[in-house]
């Protein structure tokens, strides 16, 4: 059940109408009934999966509490995150790793692996994993208390609105309020409606229409000329943020609506001045989660600069894995991994650029040369996360790196896709200057309703209604 | 690395009542009247909505939108699947019945429920008019489509007992047939891009009429089919086409529009439309059965002007594209006798 489909809104309106007549506890039990059955509409078998991680959890939860400060809270803690490490390793990174090995035992003259395993992806299992095991670990730090009721901490696992692609909440954040009163508001509802249906139009007007332009380039179905390759990296780079934010902004409407508060993922990450920048906008919740729970613990930037920037790389190339199990995501998390550590390198020296400062026409020049800049590498990373297969790979970077490709895209695509992202930018630019969220909300009545009646339109006009899943659901 | 992940800032309580919503629904809803039916808009679709299945809601809203209000003499409209769309022609009727204008509404996959629908909408342009419609078995139990779906399809299925059996993904469908209610160019959309396929290159020559309209059917444009078409189906069962979940509503359907056009006044034409040889070896005997068993029960009535085979003209197997629709030569003997029985039976009126 997609969110954005008919069905994901006539399920979410018999949740919302039965929610809304019950108290904490019967909403939990509601919720989590809904969540199970939201999970069962995509494949009922994995539903045994995500109860026995679950169950694991709440157990091992409570036992790390009742042993915190000896070593066996320790042993538990290690025997929850390998047990979760091996759910989310059997099922996502087996195939990988297996098929890669064969490779290499092929290129070596050795005989393939013959061990495959049938078997599909279980939809979020990487985002209700590292939620859990976000959860472990702040209980064993004893930033939380473990989650009593069960029901509580199997809803936190399995909240529908964000469990098949995030936000991954810290327990800190969302399990208090799975475990308090809430009230149903009608200014939550409101903007919590403002921003679902702010984000199902991302989705289904503005990503799913750039991906009818995305596709075929990295199909190869056009050509691998400079032009080309730019317009396919520009249209992905939109497509794959209205995408995820979409789904993030439907995801929160929706729980805002219920009383339910979920972490923001994205700030305007395209107008990120450098990648240190880009990635305190981009996906929030994994950033943090890879910070916090594998960054800090390697050693953060502690221990000397050579530790931190291996740090950065590691961090970086395991987030780039968590995305998918193929090579090119690998390649990616190492690309980001490598321009994190060399923004590090450059952290703290003067560049040429800041001689202009970062106050009047020159400042803001300098602005929009580092966003302009920025956006490109980020747009490169974007061609290795997009392409499905090593080979082209280098052909389309080498192109891409001609920016004067950005200047000879196919005329009537390229004009297609500024008019999908032109009002995109618009809205986040308001936001951006603003530095407020949904600053619509705050427009002028008459300046409203023109908006929502051009986007109303332009929903039902644009909007593509073919089911057309979200980017991270197969993450 | 990000440096925080604190939650975003809600923004500040709505007003009690939430206006910018109601007055953009209230704005919607009135350009969405205006706009459909604004006659050169209209006009426009007409000329450039090609035809096929996609562009049949917005053909057809716009053929009846642009009907001659004139109740005097009351319009022949051929309504049905697309063997009416393929197999019939306006020309031998506007000759034979003079002074009444003839459109085909012929729809691709066109059921009892579909006409029901169109006839609703054809209601708000004129009360009177001349039905002219046929039966056939493939189109006798077919699922409702959602661009063809109101209050009254869902009717039909309720007290057929249809509505408790349909699936998730019918209900949906039932669902976005009854938004498409609420908004016009929500049941256009496609429509709407099939057509900017047409105009698209050049819009502006399009609106200056330039670009010639498009044809009304799609199959005098394609070569016939070889003998070993029908060869190599002649035989093979089609399973799909038998009596199911949805012909009982497509009954009621029918039976719903017989009495409404007798109530009214109005002719009702059906025709026992004609297939190649060997198209009954295609279908299920259960589908053939209901068909003759549909047919009987329709011929007894009164108020209907019944054209069985027997009543039409030879025809040969030249005379047919495939099995089921009839190539020009076809369309001409078929529509010209129906529009002879029609006349006379106008003139007896």
């Amino acid at each position: 059940m997609l969110f954005n489909t008919l069905q994901f809104w006539v399920f979410f309106a018999f949740v919302l109408a039965s929610y809304a007549l019950l108290r904490r506890r019967g909403q939990n039990l509601l919720l989590l009934v809904a969540s199970y059955f939201f999970y069962a509409c995509w494949d009922w078998r994995f539903l045994g999966l995500l109860l026995l991680s679950s169950t694991t959890d709440w157990f091992l939860g409570n036992a790390i509490a009742r042993s915190r400060g000896t070593p066996r809270a320790k042993g538990w803690v290690s025997t929850s995150v390998a047990i979760n490490l091996v759910f989310l390793g059997t099922f996502k990174y087996c195939n990988f790793f297996v098929a890669s090995a064969s490779a290499l035992l092929g290129a070596l003259g050795q005989p393939p692996l013959l061990f495959h395993l049938d078997v599909v992806l279980p939809v979020g299992i990487s985002f209700y994993t590292f939620q859990s095991i976000s959860y472990i670990v702040d209980v064993y730090r004893g930033e939380i208390e473990p989650a009593q009721d069960p029901v509580d901490f199997a809803l936190f696992v399995a909240f529908f609105p964000h469990m098949v692609a995030g936000p991954i909440m810290h327990s800190s954040a969302l399990l208090p309020q799975m475990q308090r009163e809430r009230r149903m508001c009608w200014s939550d509802i409101a903007s919590g409606f403002n921003l679902a249906m702010w984000g199902l139009f991302k989705k289904v007007v503005i990503a799913d229409n750039l991906a009818a332009i995305a596709a075929p380039i990295f199909h190869r179905e056009l050509s691998f000329r400079p032009g080309p390759i730019h317009l396919g990296a520009l249209a992905f780079a939109f497509q794959i943020y209205c995408d995820f934010s979409g789904y993030t902004d439907i995801a929160r409407g929706v729980a805002r609506i219920m009383g339910f508060t979920l972490m923001d993922n994205f700030k305007h990450p395209y107008f990120a001045t450098s990648v240190t920048d880009f990635w305190r906008r981009w996906h929030i919740s994994l950033s943090s989660w890879l910070r916090d729970y594998l960054y800090i613990p390697l050693g953060g930037s502690r221990a000397g600069s050579l530790k931190t920037y291996r740090n950065l790389f590691l961090t970086m190339l395991l987030g780039g894995l968590w995305h998918g199990a193929a090579w090119t995501f690998v390649l990616w998390g190492a690309y980001q991994g490598t321009l994190l550590a060399i923004e590090r390198f450059f952290g703290g020296r003067r560049l040429i650029l800041d001689v202009f400062g970062t106050r009047g026409v020159w400042g803001k020049l300098v602005w929009l040369v580092r966003v302009l800049v920025c956006f490109h590498f980020v747009c490169l990373g974007w061609i290795l996360f997009r392409c499905e297969e090593v080979g082209p790979l280098w052909m389309m970077v080498r192109n891409f790196m001609d920016v004067r490709g950005w200047f000879q895209m196919p005329e009537t695509l390229g004009r297609r896709a500024l008019l999908l992202i032109l009002p995109l930018l618009a809205v986040d630019a308001v936001d951006f200057f603003s530095r407020r969220e949904q600053s619509i909300l705050r427009a002028p009545v008459v300046l409203r309703v023109l908006i929502y009646f051009v986007a109303l339109y332009g929903f039902i006009v644009f909007g593509r209604f073919e089911s057309n899943a979200f980017i991270y659901f197969q993450f | 690395m990000p440096s925080s992940t604190s939650n975003s800032d809600r923004p500040a309580p709505w007003p009690a009542f939430p206006w910018p919503l109601l007055l953009t629904l209230v704005f919607f809803a009135a350009s969405e009247h205006l706009l459909w039916q604004w006659q050169p808009l209209l006009a426009f679709c007409s000329r450039y909505a090609p035809p096929y299945r996609a562009s049949d809601p917005l053909r057809t809203a716009a053929r009846i939108a642009l009907l001659p209000p004139i109740e005097a003499s009351p319009p022949v409209l051929l309504v049905g699947s697309s063997q009416i769309l393929e197999g019939m022609e306006c020309e031998p009727f506007e000759e034979r019945v003079p002074g009444r204008t003839c459109r085909n509404l012929g729809v691709s996959g066109g059921t009892p429920l579909d006409v029901l629908f169109l006839a609703d909408r054809i209601d708000e342009r004129t009360s009177r008019r001349v039905l002219v419609t046929g039966l056939f078995p493939q189109t006798l139990h077919g699922a409702p489509k959602a661009a063809f779906s109101d209050m009254a399809t869902l009717r039909c299925l309720w007290r057929t007992g249809a509505l408790p059996r349909t699936t998730a993904n019918e209900w949906i469908n039932f669902l976005y047939g009854q938004m498409q209610g609420l908004s016009e160019t929500l049941r256009m959309k496609d429509s709407l891009w099939d057509m900017w396929d047409v105009v698209g290159p050049d819009p502006m020559a399009a609106l200056r009429l330039e670009v010639p309209p498009q044809p009304l059917r799609t199959l005098d444009s394609k070569a016939p089919q070889p003998p070993v078409f029908f060869e190599s189906l002649m035989g093979i069962v089609n399973g799909e086409i038998a009596p199911g979940r949805f012909t009982a509503a497509n009954e009621m359907a029918l039976d719903r529009l017989i009495e409404r056009e007798a109530r009214r006044g109005n002719r009702i034409v059906v025709i026992d439309f004609p297939t190649r040889h060997g198209y009954e070896t295609t279908i299920t005997p259960g589908a053939v059965r209901h068909h003759r068993q549909l047919l009987e029960r329709v011929a007894a009535r009164r108020e209907v002007v019944m054209v069985r085979r027997e009543d039409l003209p030879a025809l040969r197997d030249s005379d047919f594209h495939d099995f089921t629709h009839l190539r020009a030569s076809g369309r001409h003997k078929v529509s010209s006798r129906v529009a002879e029985i029609l006349a006379r039976a106008e003139g007896g009126s």
